[in-house]
Parts: C-alpha cells; sequence; structure tokens
C-alpha cells in the first residue's frame, strides 16, 4: 500500500470535497476519523476457507508455496465484495513465527496448521531459545507473502498482526502449562509470609512464568522489527494478545502479571504498534480508555469476544451502548458477525440483524465497520456477499 | 463440613491441602465427610466461574487441590463412599488440542459428582468410538474450537451407530462454532452454548 497517511489524506479530501465516491480502502479509511458516506466493510481473506474458494488449494499447499497464497489472495479479492480485503496468508498461527522457536505444526490438506508439541517443557528450555537475526521459515513467508501483496495490489490493506508477549507464550509453552504457571507465580508473589512461599516452591516454580513472559517480549518485539527490516510498515500494525481476557483470566491478573509486558514491547517498538485488549463487555472498554497502551488502535471498540447467544450473534443489548461509547471517544465500532452465525442463519435472520446494527449506528452516526469473523466450511462467500450487500442497503448516513 | 478443607479447595490452595487433609483423618474426621467438604469446594469454584468471579487459573488451582487432597484421602475411603453422578467421557475431535473448554466442562461436571473421563485432544473417531467401549460412560461430550474440525463430530456419531454403541450413550456437544442446529443436524442429544451449562444438560440427558 502506498504510504498510509497520504492515503488517508486523499481520502478525506476526496470525502469532504465531494470529489466522487470513495473507494472501498478509502472508506474504511475515512471511517477510522469520521463518518464517510456509508458504514464500511471489511474481511481477513485468511479467514475465508480456501477450498470455499477453489478446492485447488489446501492448507498443505498453501503452507509450502508462498505463490499459493497470493494466487488465493487475489481469488478473494475477486469474489469477496467488502471494501477491504486483508491479510493474505493461510498458515494459521504459524504465520506468528512460534514453529521458528520450536513449536510443531501438524499441517493437514484440510485442516489449519494447529502446534501439537511446545518447546519450553522446563526450566532450562527457555535459555535455548533466542531473538533470531533474521527472519526465517515461516516468519520470513509471511513477510515475504505481505510485500508481494503489497506490490501486486498497491490499495490492499496489509498490517502486520503478530503474537504480543501472552499470546506467544501460549504457543511455546503451550495452554496446559501456561495458566499453571501464572497462577503459580501469582500465588508465590502475593503469598503472605515466606512460610507459605516455601511451600509454594514446592509445587511449582514461581520463577518460571516471569522467564517466559521476559523472554517472549523479547521475541515478540524482535519479530515487529523484523516486519519493518523485511520492508513492512509498522502503521496500522496490532500486538495481538486475545487470549489474555476473560474467561482465560481476570482483568486484574491481565493488570498486574500480562499488561506490564505488553507496555514493555510497546514502549520498545517505540509505541508504533497497536496493543488493544479485547473486552467482553462495553464497560471494559470504557475502563481501557483510562490506559494510554490500550486506549488507541485498530478495534479498541469491538464485539468480538462479547458473550455470544447460542445462535452466535453477540448479546443484542450491548450494542447501543458499545456504538455510544465509541461516538463518545471519537473512534469506530467494529461489529463482527461470526461465522457460526452467518453458517446458520437464514437471510431473513442475517437482514434483521444487519438491519438492525445499522440502523442504530447511523441513528447515532456512529462511525461502524462490519466484518466478518470466519466464512466456515457450510457458509459460502455468497452468504458473506450478502452481508456486505445488506450493509450497502442499510448502512447509509 | 471441614469449611477450612472446603475453602482450601475452592480458592485451589494446593499448597495445604494435603497437611489439612492428613490433620483432619489424624484428628478422628470421618473420610467420607472429608471427601464432601472437597466436593463442596469444587462446587463453590464452580459457582463462582459461572458468576464471573473466577476464570481458568482459579479452576485450574481448585482441580489440583481436589487431586492433592484425593491423593490422601482416597485409600482412606470404604466402597460406597464416593457416589458418582454418573460417568462422562470427554474429548476434543481430531484436529483441534483446544483443550481450554473441555477441561472446563470436566471441571463443572467433577464438581458435581460426575466421574469424567478425559480422553483428552485431536482424538481420532476410532479414539471416541474405543474410550466408549472401554468406559461405558452414560454421556460423551465432544468440544471442538474450530469451523472445520467440528465436522468430526459428525464422524463421530456415524461410527457409534456403526459399532451399535450410539444407543448406550448419549452425546453431547460443544464449542464455540458448534450451535444447536448443527447439534440436531448430525444427530447430537444436546448442545452446550458454555461450560456452566453442561452439569444441567447432562443431568436433564441421564
Amino acid at each position: 500500500m502506498a504510504n498510509p497517511m497520504v492515503m488517508m489524506g486523499k481520502a478525506l479530501l476526496k470525502h469532504t470535497l465531494h470529489l466522487g465516491e470513495l473507494t472501498g480502502t478509502e472508506r474504511f479509511m475515512v471511517s477510522a476519523v469520521t463518518l464517510p458516506d456509508r458504514a464500511s466493510t471489511f474481511l481477513a481473506a485468511t479467514n475465508v476457507e480456501p477450498e470455499l474458494i477453489d478446492p485447488r488449494f489446501d492448507y498443505v499447499l498453501l503452507s509450502q508455496s508462498m505463490e499459493a497464497n497470493l494466487e488465493l489472495f487475489g481469488l478473494v479479492r475477486q469474489r469477496v465484495k467488502a471494501d477491504v480485503v486483508a491479510v493474505p496468508y493461510w498458515l494459521g498461527l504459524m504465520c506468528v513465527g512460534p514453529a521458528e522457536f520450536g513449536t510443531v505444526f501438524k499441517i493437514e490438506k484440510r485442516r489449519v496448521p494447529y502446534p501439537v508439541d511446545y518447546p519450553i517443557k522446563k526450566r532450562e528450555d527457555i535459555d535455548r531459545i533466542k531473538p533470531p537475526q533474521q527472519a526465517s521459515g515461516y516468519l520470513k513467508m509471511v513477510f515475504d507473502i505481505n510485500k508481494e501483496a503489497q506490490r501486486r495490489y498497491p490499495d490492499a490493506m496489509i498490517m502486520v498482526m503478530m503474537d504480543g508477549p501472552w499470546d506467544l507464550a501460549m504457543l511455546l509453552r503451550g495452554d496446559r502449562e501456561l495458566p499453571k504457571d501464572l497462577r503459580i507465580h501469582r500465588d508465590y508473589t502475593e503469598a503472605k509470609d515466606q512460610a507459605t512461599r516455601d511451600k509454594i516452591r514446592r509445587f511449582g516454580d514461581p520463577d518460571i512464568y516471569p522467564a517466559i513472559m521476559e523472554l517472549t517480549t523479547q521475541l515478540s518485539v524482535r519479530i515487529f522489527q523484523l516486519a519493518e527490516e523485511n520492508g513492512l510498515s509498522l502503521l496500522g500494525s496490532a500486538m495481538v494478545d486475545q487470549y489474555a481476557a476473560k474467561p482465560i483470566m481476570s482483568r486484574e491478573d491481565y493488570f498486574k502479571y500480562v499488561h506490564p509486558y505488553r507496555v514493555k514491547a510497546w514502549t520498545a517498538l517505540k509505541k508504533k504498534v497497536g496493543a488493544g485488549y479485547q473486552v467482553t463487555s462495553p464497560q471494559e472498554s470504557e475502563q481501557n480508555m483510562s490506559d494510554p497502551v490500550l486506549n488507541k488502535g485498530f478495534g479498541v471498540f469491538s464485539n468480538y469476544i462479547y458473550p455470544q447467544t447460542p445462535e452466535g450473534v453477540t448479546l443484542p443489548e450491548y450494542d447501543l451502548p458499545s456504538l455510544r461509547l465509541a461516538k463518545k471517544y471519537k473512534q469506530g465500532y467494529m461489529y463482527m458477525v461470526h461465522g457460526k452465525y452467518l453458517r446458520d442463519a437464514t437471510q431473513a435472520q442475517l437482514d434483521a440483524t444487519v438491519q438492525r446494527i445499522c440502523q442504530m449506528a447511523t441513528g447515532e452516526r456512529t462511525n461502524l465497520m462490519v466484518s466478518i469473523a470466519s466464512v466456515p466450511p457450510g457458509a459460502s462467500v455468497e452468504k458473506a456477499n450478502y452481508v456486505f450487500q445488506l450493509v450497502e442497503k442499510y448502512g447509509r448516513y | 463440613m471441614n469449611q477450612t478443607i472446603a475453602t482450601a479447595v475452592e480458592e485451589g490452595n494446593l499448597y495445604e491441602i494435603e497437611e489439612l487433609v492428613n490433620g483432619a483423618l489424624a484428628s478422628g474426621e470421618a473420610p467420607k465427610e472429608l471427601l464432601e467438604a472437597m466436593m463442596a469446594g469444587l462446587k463453590a469454584c464452580g459457582d463462582r466461574f459461572e458468576k464471573g468471579e473466577y476464570f481458568l487459573p482459579e479452576l485450574m488451582g481448585a482441580g489440583d487441590a481436589f487431586k492433592a487432597g484425593m491423593g490422601v484421602l482416597a485409600p482412606k475411603l470404604r466402597a460406597g463412599d464416593q457416589v458418582s453422578q454418573g460417568k462422562v467421557v470427554l474429548g476434543t475431535v481430531h484436529g483441534d488440542v483446544h483443550d481450554i473448554g473441555k477441561n472446563l466442562v470436566g471441571f463443572m461436571l467433577s464438581s458435581a459428582g460426575f466421574t469424567v473421563v478425559d480422553i483428552g485432544v485431536d482424538v481420532s473417531t476410532e479414539g471416541f468410538v474405543r474410550a466408549v467401549q472401554e468406559h461405558e460412560p452414560q454421556v460423551l461430550g465432544m468440544s471442538a474450537l474450530l469451523t472445520t474440525t467440528m465436522l468430526g463430530m459428525e464422524d463421530v456419531i456415524k461410527a457409534l451407530r456403526k459399532a451399535g454403541l450410539r444407543d448406550k450413550v448419549k452425546v453431547l456437544i460443544g464449542g464455540g462454532p458448534v450451535s444447536k442446529k448443527y447439534a440436531e443436524d448430525i444427530g447430537a442429544d444436546a448442545y452446550g452454548n458454555d461450560a456452566a451449562q453442561a452439569v444441567n444438560l447432562v443431568k436433564g440427558l441421564l
């Protein structure tokens, strides 16, 4: 993508002076700062199952071939009628670099690559993992795909999204062990006396948690630096720690035992990387606004991990307060249609849901971005496009 | 009821539970009553999870404390002291290594007195069938977090039918991408939207 700030400036000028209809990317950019002509739509291409686009593509091929990812990205861009189609690689969590540090992934044709073995089994393993001098393996592949996608599709929004310290630690230690490490460390740190601390030591190593988090903080910083060194811009980039939230941990534990590492990484990256926190309610969004790290970046206001109804719609009673909060803080609201709902809902149900959220946003005059979390097996690209058509119909300001 | 032991389990005090159970036994308390206290602690922890006061580390702590306490208590219990509400086999389907949701369900069921056999993650269709043959549970629970892996649930139900086991076990499914409609489509007996529902759903199936 050309310089995003220049593009943003041009888009705002075009919109303000009514110099023609906004392109999808322009609309999306304008919606980050002011009301465009209508609510914008967004889809991460990687969230479309490859076989729904073309049965020639599977995860084995996509994990081996940069060209296959780029070709599939091109096909998704042709088929999907969203304002912005981003994220051009289908590598599952291998895209954030853990395989390069020893996490073993299983790669099967019809299943997104998934981790089956983790490199940090004991304390000594931590010392064996070092921040890399250069990008290699799947991490290099991701950087190369991003660069080439940018070259082939100059209007594509290429954003660097990599794991922060906690999510990377989950991939290096495993999601069974890391929460236990945190608990033992927390209990030890908060113990009232030495006798209790001595007892805790008999049941586990209270120091392994901070050692892992120090390591993954360094790794996370280095990965973002490598992205820059490989020619990618960090503008609009995000440090993702989506598992450092409820119900994995309390907000209190997050601020005591995860947030300091994220702040360290954010500071080391000269505050260029967004470091949002996934919220489970509008109240949490509002609380985040008083934090200088959490109050900015893409998707600060989003229903992504709000509680859902059994049908897969996030709690409707949260929508209006969320939209009003986004407006209060002059930010856009990212409304996510979950893949489960896309798959199971009838057209009439989708129509009612999109109409409701769009009319709420246009009535409140709040910037709204509508995205689909995934286009899973059992759904279709046409159904995703139907959602985007509904936004065009109901989302005009 | 020994409230100190119940509280130790509820608060995940893995570090002192053995001493507490040993002390209570030494002072003559009945093993069965101590077991009831530990079960009450698990339940209280589950209740706090449901209310949004406790999270994964707290549940894991309570589970570990319960196991440690049982390590002391089990040899002292007599046949009939442990009355199970029923047996549930739990696993995450093939291609999916997400453990957390399944573990939460396992915890909630254990705390309600069910015998839980956790067969792990990335379990093959044959693995589920073998587990049903071996453990003869009243309920089989399957979990998936991915829209692609959830399709394996249907394979398991078909394989249970083929093995002549489908009528002998109720099938409960859950996980982020799963829905009531999907449960109906594949012939499962019930669908759980979250871990907190698991106990009532399983009780309803029995």
